[in-house]
């Protein structure tokens, strides 16, 4: 709260006193004039730097700058009377107008000027006092300028170090002391901008150009940090400097709050990093993109706008072949018997049969797919018929899960196969596992009592022959190969359609196999020569018919998709 | 450890078997026991997969999946075979047909197809290829096959035209036998890198 002294008793009142409590002197506000205005002695935390919400700082300003034309006239008079004596600056010294001045206070400065121990000791407490406030401020607001400039040197510091820490600085900055710039802030940078644009740049460390010195140092100029350092430096000199900038009336510096006026720090404008292409890679680049415009660009050729063919002549075309092949099938045209004699596989096969002792022991392999059980049936049938007509005892065995219902249907179903003993030991996966059973089994003379079940046989049987009905060349392989290593005594034949035909060929042409029927033609041989019934021959006429209208299809297809884009994927399907 | 017992179970038996081919009589009720083992294996193997497959379309019946429908047909058609084999046993007739007469023309047919399959993707190799001396000789081959096991030539033994079929003939026999020898130089190579644990096929990684 501020407070005022009377001056004849030199006690402290209350501001809203209009007395003085000690010698009750009326209050005069022409006494008031001529004096300085007491320091309210803030305590240290209330100290604001930063002008609070609500102040009106237009006004605050205004009155620092009347403050500082003040302190300038008084550091001038203040200099005189040093020059002149050694006393400090008089409070009571004589104001501009005469007239305005009352006559007992005329005739007080009269007396202190005249005699220099006129000064009563009033006074001097008051003098006193003043000079001890204004210390204590002052070293308050030397200690927080301290403090602050500390902060804006190593804000400096940062901002030569780093310059992307100026935004997050300034924000810690701003955030921490000081709140948003203020209106008054931006003129007064506009105000140091013009001031700047008129050459000021020297800071001018003395009286009002704190504020512009606080402004140099902010923007980091060497003269201003040395001036700081000599302020640190000096011990006296400081409490004078401030207390004259006090006295002065400071514009920067305002009796009743600290103003601290920060600049935001010149940041550097951001520059994207430039992208340094080297010829070499612009090439490559630009022939990447070229490639990526071929893939995508249509292959200029001839259009080839062929008229997708209708329904009906696809109708027409599939009803000749159902025709032709129903007619070579079903048709009775038996065609005659070929023209070919048998092949030496076709006869060591034949000749096995008839070589065979009465009653024989045949094992029968069966080892295909019931897709293939069509062929098999009528590839077996004269190969069966024989056997059937020396009372054979067939043994037989499938490798894989439908020959137990393949081989029932090939010699219990078929009239042809009657009165035949056959003994079924089940299914057994892994044909090569069981031909190596098999063979070694051959070789023991004990029978191991925990073999499985259908295994067991094997063991105490001989056979005269093994005959694999097979599909596709692997099951065949697998068993020629374990058999013929283990018992190459026992003969080997092979009855395989006319896929698995070409790769088993060489087993024969080694001596591994002694005989090999494969496909209908080869069977058909067998089937003149052993049977009287052609009853293989209507068929083989409907396949040969219908290998025919293969050939033509591909013949054909050839010859129209000649003409074709080869790259028209569309046209997939439409054949 | 976890490794060692693996890679020392199949070094084993690989050279037991290996042996048995040379020491017959020695090893073979030992060489029998342990097929037998593996075929007992492979029983196993299959009923599990089976097992596998069952729960794979039970649970896309249940969690009404894309196209559950499929899978409805599949475990109806398996649970139908399975309880027709237990009940009426593999020897019964009726059940023998009611397999066999839906088994044999689905293969038939997929084998019709693949036959069609292959005649088109004929034709495509040229579309894709052009007229090239692979792609022209592949299909002149192809036909000259075909032809030949019509038997509309004959092959008379003696006579000119008898050795050249049979020189035609015999022609892929050549390719065929080369194919062999690669196939079982290829395993013997793969069953040496398993006894010799260079490669592991039951899981465990060198």
């Amino acid at each position: 709260m501020p407070e005022w002294i009377c001056p004849e008793c030199g006690t402290e009142n209350p501001q809203s006193a209009e007395r003085c409590l000690n010698c009750h002197v009326i209050r005069e506000e022409d006494l008031e004039a001529g004096l300085p205005e007491a320091i309210e002695p803030t305590p240290p935390d209330q100290v604001n730097i930063i002008p609070q919400e609500g102040q009106d700082l237009p006004e605050l300003l205004h009155s620092l700058k009347e403050d500082g034309e003040k302190a300038v006239e008084a550091s001038q008079d203040e200099e005189q009377s040093l020059e002149s004596s050694s006393e400090q600056p008089d409070p009571f010294e004589k104001p501009e107008s005469d007239d305005e001045i009352p006559d007992w206070l005329e005739r007080i400065r009269k007396r202190a000027q005249e005699e220099g121990d006129s000064i009563g000791e009033i006074t001097q407490k008051i003098r006193a006092a003043q000079e001890s406030l204004v210390e204590d401020q002052d070293a308050e607001q030397r200690r927080k300028f301290e403090t602050w400039v500390q902060s804006i040197k190593s804000q400096l510091e940062d901002q030569s170090g780093g310059e992307d820490d100026d935004e997050d600085d300034l924000e810690s900055i701003t955030d921490d002391t000081h709140p948003v710039e203020p209106d008054w802030l931006k003129r007064l940078r506009k105000a140091r901008e013009g001031d700047e644009q008129e050459g000021s740049e020297q800071p001018d460390i003395q009286g009002d150009s704190l504020l512009q010195w606080l402004v140099a140092l902010e923007d980091g100029d060497e003269t201003a940090l040395l001036a700081l350092e000599q302020i640190q430096n000096l011990e006296g000199g400081v409490g004078e400097e401030t207390q004259r900038t006090s006295f002065t009336g400071d514009e920067s510096v305002s009796e009743e709050t600290q103003e601290v006026r920060i600049d935001e720090p010149v940041l550097p404008s951001y520059k994207p990093a430039s992208i340094i292409v080297s010829p070499q890679e612009d090439f490559h680049a630009q022939q990447l993109a070229a490639t990526i415009r071929d893939e995508y660009t249509p292959i200029p050729g001839s259009d080839h706008t062929r008229a997708r063919s209708s329904w009906l002549v696809r109708l027409v075309i599939a009803g000749i072949m159902l025709t032709a092949l129903s007619l070579a099938l079903f048709g009775g045209f038996n065609p005659s018997a070929p023209q070919n004699s048998p092949q030496p596989h076709h006869e060591r096969v034949i000749t096995w049969l008839e070589t065979l002792p009465d009653e024989p022991a045949v094992l029968l392999v069966f080892d295909y797919q019931a897709g293939f059980s069509g062929e098999m049936m009528r590839l077996s049938r004269p190969f069966m018929v024989s056997l059937q007509e020396m009372n054979s005892h067939l043994t037989v065995i499938s490798t894989t899960a439908s020959g137990v219902l393949l081989n029932q249907q090939l010699l219990v179903d078929d009239v042809l196969v009657e009165d035949i003993s056959i003994t079924d030991l089940g299914y057994l996966p892994l044909a090569s596992f069981g031909a190596f059973s098999l063979g070694l089994q051959n070789q023991v003379a004990v029978n191991p009592a925990f073999l499985p079940e259908p295994v067991m046989p094997l063991s105490s049987l001989s056979f005269d022959g093994i005959v694999i009905l097979s599909g596709d060349y692997e099951g065949s392989r697998g068993w020629i190969e374990q058999l013929t290593a283990l018992t190459p005594e026992t003969p080997l034949l092979l009855l395989v359609t006319a896929q698995a035909g070409p790769i088993v060929m060489p087993y024969w042409e080694s001596g591994q196999v002694i005989g090999l029927v494969a496909g209908k033609s080869e069977a058909l041989v067998l089937e003149s020569d052993q049977v009287e019934d052609r009853w293989l021959g209507n068929r083989w006429g409907a396949y040969r018919v219908g290998v025919l209208i293969t050939i033509g299809f591909i013949v054909i297809g050839v010859i129209i998709n000649d003409n074709r884009d080869a790259n028209d994927d569309s046209h997939w399907g439409e054949l | 450890m976890k490794r060692v017992v693996p890679v020392l179970i199949a070094v084993l038996i690989g050279l037991f078997v290996l042996a048995g081919y040379v020491l017959q009589s020695l090893l073979a009720p030992v060489l029998i026991m342990f097929l037998n083992w593996g075929v007992l294996l492979v029983g196993v193997a299959l009923l599990v997969g089976m097992g596998h497959l069952l729960v794979f379309h039970f649970s896309r019946l249940i969690n009404d999946q894309e196209k559950p429908f499929y899978s409805l047909i599949v475990l109806s058609a398996f649970t139908l075979t399975l309880v027709g084999g237990l009940v009426l046993s593999l020897q019964d007739v009726f059940f023998r047909n009611l397999v066999l007469n839906i088994l044999i023309p689905i293969e038939a047919g997929l084998l019709a197809i693949l036959a069609i399959t292959l005649v088109y993707m004929s034709l495509y190799l040229i579309r894709t290829r052009g007229w090239t001396v692979m792609s022209v000789s592949f299909l002149v081959s192809a036909i000259i096959s075909l032809l030949l096991n019509l038997d509309y030539v004959p092959t008379q033994p003696g006579t000119r035209i008898g050795e050249l079929v049979a020189f035609l003939r015999r022609l892929p026999i050549v390719g065929v036998r080369g194919i062999l020898l690669g196939v079982a130089l290829g395993g013997l190579l793969v069953g040496l890198r398993v006894i010799l644990a260079i490669d592991r096929p039951y899981g465990d990684e060198p």
